[in-house]
């Protein structure tokens, strides 16, 4: 095979990856500080690409100058959700907090088909879709714009994030929340506050990387739970469930490996990566590469 | 058998309800009833599968449409490419379901392992088989497979008419109730509620906890694999987008968490309650009753896992206690029937 | 020399940095009862949870009757006949006191339901809790829950039990029925060690006593010798009082 066509394939692999590090950032975080695994994540990201679609048919509005009210927006509903829902069912059974989170994202994939219907569609920004091309290996790779951006923002985002969790006050909250809640309770640390702005910033976050990415792909109501949730679930259990370092480089290395499989395997091969990704861990790394929580 | 007993009570009150499916069934002129009826005693019978491992146990299977999945490709396959018979499949189902579990339960359950990585690990699993099936040439990609059926053939399981497909679904799902019946009164029912409320100590008095969740992986992946052949050959039509979706795989857990997942009746009742309801806001609202009925599962979930976390059994059982504590107040209960 | 019942060679256990247990040696014989005291965080009931493969030591070794069993799965070390109670008691909350030791005498399922029942309804009315068989036992009282904690080990018929302060918490009068339990229990033929923070009690039932400091077995042999001990003294009471 030509190397410049192997270049190409690995470097979308790349720019998809950090669009999968964004969303299992989100997953991380959630799961870290409130030992909740979050099924409802992905149409978070759903819904962030039907907001960007209104904000731009409707307003005219490019989806990534309207990301951060889209952020904000959903960290809104996001925390919403876990006041009304989560926060009662924390001491039951995880079998119930499951379930909650299961129901919250079937509601949410019938409101979206309610709301904007079961038909693909896109946000049509010219421009997007046009290509940097790069001569390299004697030949052309070309990256979308779309992708391009996507990439750039959501590996900042996700730097930014992490630089808070070290830096804020509210960063060292979750971060103590999630290492011991009784304690971090007992130290004078509002816990169910912590637990309100982190499954907030969660929900924000996968619906931030939804409104990137808008442009990008056709979206539907099931978008997110088909392409975004098995891969956000192997990503968090490679870096360590609650590990945030280990999403972000969890979903580079998904990103690229998913590329390697679908060159070798054929496209549709592709999901099979991530189940023997989740497989190879479960055997060998039951534990993830990295120890700890959000670290 | 005594009505005394909450156990005893529950499988007489199952096997009542059964039988008036049937009965409405047989003597209704409709099709649509019919199939109705079919459909919710294969949800039914899978939840009621599930709360062996779900319930029971426990045990956080929340993918369980992947056996239903592969059960309904194992008759699909068999039946149009060989002309195996269904009532074979039915157990070829079962089998091979059940090993799906067994290798799910062996990568999982090592000790130690967290109970999270076993969640994701069978919903993720799911879409995978789908991914699999929509690729896969032989089993008819994401065309999936016809199954044709032109006379009556009972060796076949072929059927012109659907109502004998009723009684065989209704049949499928007597079985699973009475084989949940037996688990709760067996050794097993037992080594599952200890697992269940709490592992540690369980493990301290000898049980093994990864063989007995094991166990209960395996009985309700195969049974809900036996209740996938039945699908496919009472369906006629299978594809991979159909019997691998997670909507379906919720809607299938809602009834078994809706009617309370630690009893026997409880995954009957619920399921019984929702499909007829799935079915009347699509006779009233046409197509765009897929989208509203998946807001009302949705926020039915949600509200029964915080209001009623044990279902609506729970007030069956406080009901019956107190009936029976009443008129029979000397009477001391069977022991496992008070395994909750 | 007949083969112990029990024996820890050099068994360390290591959290972190931490040396919770450092390099353990001791053999207990048949029928004997042992207790081992130390000051809190000595590495006690690490001791036990290393015995009964709740932890695997990093080093060493520990043999009952004369077969390793570092490294196998709890319910394995249950059935070859070690049962051990927990410091904070492990009840099966939803279920009757009888079913709760139902379980313990299903022995992983190797008896029969109906056997089991059986021996279960024996043993609850060995340990006193009889009256209140059939009761939640999650409704029980501190006495009762540690009565259930012990009924449901020796139900799945040890050779040996681990008792893990079963007596903390109780009043006077209770401590000298569980020692009369424990007795009893030893007059079954099941050798018995106990981890105790009650002198009382200590002296009362062992035949030789164990000292943990800091995770080193730093004494043992019989109890009043021991205790006598300068060292254990120093870092057993010495501490005591300093707390107090």
């Amino acid at each position: 095979m030509e190397l410049d066509l192997i270049a190409q394939i690995l470097l979308l692999g790349l720019l998809q990856g950090g669009v999968y590090a964004l969303v299992a950032c989100g997953l991380t975080l959630i799961y870290g500080v409130m030992k909740i695994v979050n099924f409802a994540h992905a149409e978070f990201l759903t819904l962030g690409m039907y907001l960007a679609l209104v904000a731009f048919e409707q307003f005219g509005l490019n989806p990534y100058v309207v990301a951060p009210v889209i952020f904000g927006l959903v960290c809104v509903l996001g925390a919403a959700f876990q006041h009304i829902t989560i926060r009662p069912a924390l001491k039951h059974p995880q079998i119930n907090q499951m379930l909650i989170t299961i129901g919250i994202s079937t509601l949410l994939v019938g409101l979206i088909q309610l709301v904007w219907g079961p038909n693909n569609q896109v946000v049509r920004l010219p421009w997007a879709r046009n290509t940097l091309d790069i001569e390299m290996f004697g030949g052309e790779i070309s990256l979308s714009y779309a992708r391009l951006i996507a990439f750039g923002v959501a590996i900042a985002i996700a730097a930014v994030a992490w630089w808070a969790l070290r830096h804020t006050r509210m960063g060292m909250g979750m971060r103590a929340a999630s290492q011991n809640p009784f304690a971090a309770q007992l130290m004078g640390i509002d816990v169910s506050r912590i637990n309100l702005v982190t499954f907030g910033v969660g929900a924000g976050l996968a619906a931030l990387a939804g409104a990137l990415i808008s442009p990008a792909f056709f979206m539907n109501p099931t978008f997110g739970k088909e392409y975004f949730l098995l891969t956000a679930f192997v990503i968090v259990v490679l870096g360590t469930m609650g590990n945030f370092a280990g999403a972000l480089i969890g979903g580079l290395v998904i990103g690229i490996a998913e590329a390697i499989g679908g060159l070798l395997l054929g496209p549709a091969m592709r999901p099979m990566v991530s189940l023997s990704v989740f497989v190879i861990v479960l055997l060998f790394l039951p534990r993830g590469i990295f120890k700890g929580r959000l670290t | 058998m005594k009505l005394s007993n909450w156990l005893d009570w529950q499988l007489v009150a199952g096997c009542i309800v059964i039988l008036v499916a049937a009965g409405i069934g047989v003597s209704s002129p409709s099709e649509y009833v019919v199939q109705v009826i079919t459909l919710g005693a294969l949800y039914a019978a899978v939840a009621t599968a599930w709360s062996i491992a779900g319930g029971m146990g426990g045990l956080l299977l929340l993918g369980i449409i992947s056996f239903f999945g592969v059960g309904a490709y194992v008759n699909g396959i068999l039946f149009t490419k060989y002309g195996i018979s269904p009532w074979i499949n039915l157990m070829l189902g079962f089998l091979v379901a059940a090993a799906l579990g067994r290798l799910i339960a062996a990568l999982t359950l090592r000790f130690g392992l967290s109970e999270d990585y076993f969640a994701m690990f069978t919903v993720g699993i799911s879409q995978v088989l789908k991914h699999l099936l929509l690729n896969w040439e032989y089993a008819g990609q994401a065309t999936g497979i016809y199954i044709t059926i032109i006379q009556d053939d009972f060796w076949m399981m072929s059927f012109v008419s659907r109502k004998p497909y009723l009684l065989i679904g209704l049949a499928l799902l007597l079985g699973i109730v009475v084989i949940t019946y037996l688990i709760q009164r067996s050794e097993l029912g037992y080594r599952l509620a200890a697992v269940r409320l709490n592992n540690q100590a369980a493990e301290a008095l000898g049980i093994d906890s990864v063989r007995t969740k094991t166990h209960a992986i395996v009985l309700s992946a195969g049974l809900s694999g036996m209740v996938g052949a039945f699908y496919s050959q009472f369906s006629t039509f299978i594809d991979p987008a159909q019997v691998f979706s997670l909507a379906t795989n919720f809607e299938m857990l809602l009834g078994a968490v809706l009617g309370g997942r630690l009893t026997i009746i409880g995954p009957l009742l619920g399921s019984a309650a929702l499909k007829p309801i799935q079915d009347v806001m699509r006779g009233l609202m046409g197509g765009g009753a897929d989208a509203l009925y998946l807001v009302f599962y949705g926020g039915l979930l949600v509200a029964s896992c915080l209001l009623l976390p044990k279902g609506i059994a729970q007030y069956i059982q406080n009901w019956h206690k107190r009936h029976y504590a009443k008129s029979a107040p000397a009477e001391k209960q069977a022991l496992a029937g008070e395994i909750k | 020399m007949s083969t112990p019942l029990l024996e820890l060679r050099e068994v360390t256990k290591r959290f972190r940095g931490l040396v919770a247990v450092d390099h353990v040696s001791f053999t207990v014989g048949a029928g004997e009862i042992i207790g081992i005291i130390g000051p809190n965080g000595s590495g006690k009931t690490t001791t036990f949870s290393c015995v009964s493969g709740f932890l695997v030591p990093e080093e060493g070794d520990i043999l009952f009757e004369g077969t390793s069993i570092r490294g196998h799965r709890p319910s394995d070390i249950a059935l070859r006949g070690v049962a051990r109670t927990f410091q904070v008691v492990q009840p099966f909350e939803d279920l009757s006191v009888v079913e709760n030791v139902v379980i313990g005498a299903l022995r992983g399922g190797s008896v029969d339901l109906g056997e089991a029942r059986d021996y279960a309804r024996e043993v609850t009315e060995f340990v006193g809790l009889g009256p209140v068989a059939e009761q939640l036992a999650g409704s029980l009282t501190i006495p009762g829950r540690k009565r259930l904690e012990i009924a449901k080990a020796l139900a799945t018929r040890p050779k040996l039990l681990l008792l893990d302060e079963v007596m903390a918490g109780l009043r006077p009068s209770e401590v000298d029925l569980a020692i009369g339990l424990v007795r009893a229990i030893r007059d079954k033929g099941i050798t018995v060690v106990l981890v105790e923070h009650l002198m009382r009690a200590v002296m009362a039932l062992s035949e030789r006593l164990l000292v943990l400091d800091h995770g080193a077995l730093i004494a043992q042999g019989d109890p009043r010798t021991v205790i006598a001990d300068e060292a254990v003294v120093e870092a057993y009471f010495g501490k005591a009082h300093a707390h107090a």
